[in-house]
C-alpha cells in the first residue's frame, strides 16, 4: 500500500525534527529518501536542481540507495523547500534520519577492508614487479636486492592483509572447527617463515610473490562475494515505516503540531487522520473508530474500536479522523518491535552457510592430516623439500574453489529470483528448497486474494444502479467500498449526493436526487459479506462479496502435483468454505484442513519434514517459522522477510515454480563444483606430494581451477 | 645498471604515494558509491 502523499513538509523545518535529520556538525545537510529514480535522467533532473533553486548548494543522488542528499544555505532556503521542489519534479521525498550506528560501523568495514584491498595490490603488484626480473635470469648483487625487496614488501602483507585470516583461523580453532581461513593463515605465515630463511640460506626457492598473489586474489573474490550478496540480498521497498516518524501531537490550547515520534510521552493525546498508521499503543479517545489490521493480522474488515479501547501500533485508521490517548511508546509495542527486526536484518551480513561448507571442512581436515603425516616422514630425506611439497600442497588444495563455486551459484539463483519477481531473505534456501517434498497452502491471501470483490456480476447490474451505488460509497474507504469501485471501474461519472453520510459499521447513506438511499450491510447465514441497496426504506438491489480465487491458483496446484509433491490445504476459516474451494481446486478431502488456529497449523507443520509452507507473512508466521521453507504470498514485505525465507512480492504464485526450478538448478551446480574441485585437488595434491609442482605454480594453479569453476558456473547459468 | 640505485628508491615512494592516496580517497567516502557516477557521465 502507497503511503497517501503528504505534501506538507514544513515540519522538516521545526526544532524538535532538525535533531533527528540533520548533524549538529552539519546542520545544513538532510538526506532524503527518494523513491523513483531509475535513470541517469533523474539524476540529471535531480542534480541540476540547485541551478534553479537559489539556495540549494547540492544535490547528490546515491543511486543504489535511492537517497538524495541536500545541502543548503539556511539563509537563504528551508529543507521543506527543497522537499516541495522535488515532489514537484515527480518523486517522493521521505526526510531520513541520520545514519545509525549500525550502518556507520558496516560503512567502516567496508572500508577498511577496501584498504586492505589496495594494499594488498599494490604490494603484490610490486613484489612482483622485482621477482619478475629475477625469473628472467638476473645474477649478482640486483638479484639479492630484488629478494630482499620483495621481503620488505611482504612484510605489511604477512601482518596487515592477512590479519583477517588470522582471525578466522583462531576464531574457527576455538570453536573447534576447520574453515578456510586455516590454510590461508597457514599458508601465508609458514610461507613467510620458509622464504625467509632460504633467502638468509642464500638458496632460490623464495616465495612472497606467489603468497602475495595468491592473498590479494582471495581477499579480492571475497569482497566481490559480499558486494554481490549485499546487492541481491537487500530489499529494495523502504519500509513504511519510515513513514512512522512524526504524529499530530495535541497542545495545552486544542491546536495540534507535527511532533517525532520519538518525542511522544505516555498520556500524550495524539490526532490521526484517515489511512495514517498509529505510531504507538493507545487508547481511543474519541467514540469509535475503524482501523485496517492488514499489517497486524492480515484481516481484510477493518476492525471496529470503542472509545477507551486499546488500538495497537501498526493499525491503520479507515477513515474519519480521531484523538487518541499514548499508552505504549512504539518501540515497546509488537509492531516497533517487528520494524526494529527489519530494519537491524537489512543491515546484516548474511554469510552463505551450506552444503559446500561441510564438504570444505571435510577436505581441509583430509589437506591438513596429510601435510602433516608428509612432514613427518619427509623430515629426513630433505626438510627443505618436505616443507616446499607441503606448502604447494597447502597453496593448491585450499578450497577455494569450492568457496567460490557456491556463492557464485546461489549469486546466479539470487539474480533469477530477483527477475522473477521473488524477495529472498537468506541465500541459504535454494538448497532446502531444492529437498522440499510436501507443501502447504493457506486459503486467505495466498490462494485467494486479500482483497473482497464483488460476486455478482457487473455486466448484468443496471447501470443506474451502479451509479447510485458509487456516489453513495464516494466518500468512503472500506473495503466493501473499493470492491464497488473495482467491479464498476468503467463509470467515470456518478450523481450527487446530498448530505451523504456513513455509519461506520453498517454502511452508507446519502440523498440523490428526490429520493434517499442507503447501502447497508447485511449477514446471511453462510456468513459471506453482503449488502443491500435501499431505496427510500424498500431493498431494491443486493450484492454479495468476497474473496476471489487467484486465476493462476488451479493451474499451480496442478502442475505441483504432477511433479509428484505432497499437498495440503490449511486454513483457520470455516470447514464448508474452505472444503468447497480445496475440491474445487484439486486437493483431496483428506489434504484440507480447516477452523486450525494459528498455533494448530504452526504444530501441524512442525511434524512434517522437508516442508514448504505458503501463507500470510502476519497471520501465519508461527507455520512458516516452523517450516523448512517458508513462502510468504501476502502480508506486506516487512512481516513477510520476519517469517518467512521468500516473499512472492511480484511474481505471484508463479513464484512458487519458479523458485522451484532455480533452487534445484542451483543445487546441481554447486554439487557439479563441489565434484569438479574434490577431482582437481585430489590430483593437485598427489602431484604437489610427489614435487611436481612447487608452490610458485601451485599459486598460479590456484586461480586456474578458480577461474574453470568460475566458467562452468557462467556457462550452466546462461541457458 | 647503476640507475637502478636511483630509479627502485623513486618508484617505492611513488607506490607509497598512490598507496596513501587510495587510502585517504576511501577514507573520505569517495568509493562508497559506485552506481551513480556511470550515470552521472552518460548524462553529462
Amino acid at each position: 500500500m502507497q503511503a497517501q502523499l503528504n505534501r506538507d513538509f514544513s515540519f522538516l523545518d521545526s526544532e524538535a525534527f532538525s535533531s533527528i535529520y540533520t548533524t549538529p556538525e552539519n546542520s545544513e545537510e538532510m538526506r532524503f529518501y527518494v523513491s523513483g529514480i531509475r535513470c541517469g535522467k533523474c539524476i540529471r533532473k535531480l542534480e541540476d536542481l540547485p541551478q534553479s533553486l537559489n539556495g540549494l548548494k547540492q544535490l547528490r543522488v546515491e543511486m543504489g540507495n535511492n537517497i538524495a542528499v541536500a545541502q543548503i544555505d539556511k539563509n537563504h532556503i528551508s529543507f521543506s523547500q527543497v522537499a516541495e521542489k522535488i515532489c514537484e519534479l515527480g518523486f517522493v521525498p521521505m526526510a531520513i534520519p541520520t545514519a545509525q550506528d549500525e550502518e556507520k560501523i558496516i560503512r567502516n568495514e567496508d572500508r577498511t577492508e577496501l584498504i586492505r584491498l589496495g594494499v594488498a595490490a599494490a604490494c603484490a603488484g610490486n613484489i612482483m614487479t622485482f621477482s619478475f626480473a629475477n625469473y628472467l635470469g638476473d645474477t649478482g648483487v640486483f638479484k639479492e636486492i630484488f629478494y630482499w625487496l620483495s621481503f620488505v614488501l611482504y612484510l605489511p602483507v604477512v601482518s596487515y592483509v592477512a590479519l583477517p585470516f588470522y582471525k578466522g583461523a583462531l576464531n574457527s580453532l576455538k570453536q573447534k572447527q576447520l574453515s578456510i581461513d586455516l590454510p590461508m593463515a597457514v599458508a601465508s605465515l609458514s610461507g613467510f617463515i620458509f622464504s625467509t630463511v632460504e633467502l638468509l640460506r642464500g638458496h632460490d626457492e623464495i616465495y612472497y610473490d606467489s603468497l602475495s598473489g595468491f592473498l590479494f586474489l582471495i581477499l579480492a573474490s571475497r569482497w566481490a562475494q559480499k558486494r554481490l550478496q549485499r546487492h541481491y540480498l537487500k530489499p529494495e521497498e523502504i519500509s513504511e515505516g519510515l513513514n512512522l516518524q512524526r504524529a499530530r501531537l495535541f497542545n495545552p490550547d486544542g491546536s495540534w503540531t507535527w511532533t517525532p515520534v520519538k518525542n511522544l510521552k505516555i498520556n500524550d493525546k495524539i490526532a490521526l487522520q484517515a489511512n495514517e498508521i498509529l505510531p504507538a499503543d493507545a487508547s481511543l479517545v474519541s467514540s469509535q473508530a475503524h482501523f485496517g489490521m492488514a499489517w497486524l493480522s492480515g484481516e481484510i474488515k477493518p476492525k471496529h474500536f470503542l472509545k477507551h479501547a486499546i488500538v495497537p501500533a501498526g493499525a491503520r485508521l479507515a477513515n474519519g479522523e480521531v484523538t487518541l490517548q499514548v499508552m505504549n511508546l512504539l518501540p515497546n509495542t509488537n509492531f516497533g518491535e517487528l520494524l526494529d527486526k527489519v530494519q537491524k536484518f537489512s543491515l546484516s551480513q548474511n554469510r552463505i552457510v551450506s552444503l559446500a561448507d561441510k564438504w570444505a571442512q571435510w577436505l581441509l581436515g583430509t589437506v591438513f592430516s596429510l601435510a602433516f603425516i608428509f612432514i613427518f616422514m619427509y623430515w629426513n630425506v630433505s626438510s627443505e623439500e618436505a616443507i616446499k611439497r607441503t606448502l604447494a600442497l597447502v597453496i593448491l588444495a585450499c578450497p577455494c574453489a569450492m568457496a567460490f563455486g557456491t556463492p557464485l551459484a546461489v549469486a546466479s539463483a539470487l539474480r533469477r529470483s530477483k527477475a522473477s519477481g521473488l524477495v529472498i531473505r537468506s541465500a541459504n534456501i535454494f538448497e532446502s528448497v531444492a529437498k522440499v517434498d510436501t507443501i502447504i497452502f493457506d486459503k486467505t491471501g495466498t490462494l485467494t486474494d486479500t482483497e473482497l470483490s464483488l460476486m455478482e456480476s457487473a455486466k448484468l447490474i443496471p447501470e443506474e444502479i451502479k451509479k447510485i451505488v458509487l456516489a453513495l460509497e464516494n466518500i468512503s474507504v472500506h473495503p466493501i467500498a473499493f470492491a464497488f469501485r473495482k467491479a464498476f471501474n468503467e463509470i467515470t461519472a456518478f450523481p450527487d449526493v446530498s448530505s451523504p453520510s456513513e455509519n461506520i459499521g453498517t454502511g452508507v447513506a446519502g440523498q440523490i436526487g428526490k429520493h434517499f438511499y442507503e447501502l447497508k450491510k447485511s449477514f446471511n447465514v453462510s456468513k459471506i459479506t453482503g449488502c443491500q441497496l435501499f431505496k427510500d426504506g424498500i431493498p431494491i438491489y443486493e450484492f454479495t462479496f468476497d474473496a476471489a480465487i487467484k486465476p493462476e491458483a488451479k493451474e499451480i496446484i496442478q502442475n505441483l502435483r504432477r511433479s509428484g509433491y505432497n499437498l495440503m490445504l490449511v486454513s483457520g476459516d470455516q470447514k464448508t468454505a474452505v472444503q468447497s474451494l480445496g475440491m474445487k481446486l484439486g486437493f483431496l478431502r483428506d489434504e484440507i484442513y480447516s477452523e486450525m488456529t494459528p498455533e494448530q497449523k504452526g504444530n501441524l507443520i512442525n511434524g512434517i519434514k522437508n516442508s514448504m509452507m505458503i501463507g500470510d507473512g502476519i497471520n501465519d508466521s508461527l507455520a512458516l517459522m516452523n517450516a523448512t521453507v517458508g513462502v510468504a504470498a501476502s502480508g506486506g514485505m516487512e512481516a513477510a522477510l520476519r517469517s518467512s525465507d521468500v516473499f512472492l512480492a511480484d511474481s505471484g504464485l508463479k513464484g512458487i515454480a519458479d523458485l522451484i526450478e532455480i533452487s534445484h538448478d542451483s543445487f546441481a551446480l554447486i554439487k557439479q563444483n563441489l565434484t569438479i574441485s574434490v577431482i582437481y585437488n585430489s590430483i593437485g595434491a598427489v602431484l604437489a606430494l610427489s614435487g611436481y609442482i612447487n608452490p610458485f605454480v601451485a599459486a598460479v594453479l590456484m586461480p586456474v581451477s578458480s577461474g574453470f569453476i568460475l566458467l562452468s558456473t557462467y556457462l550452466r547459468g546462461k541457458k | 645498471m647503476n640507475i637502478l640505485y636511483f630509479m627502485i628508491p623513486i618508484s617505492l615512494i611513488l607506490a607509497a604515494g598512490f598507496v596513501t592516496a587510495f587510502i585517504w580517497n576511501v577514507r573520505s567516502g569517495q568509493l562508497d558509491d559506485v552506481e551513480t557516477p556511470p550515470h552521472r557521465v552518460l548524462e553529462d
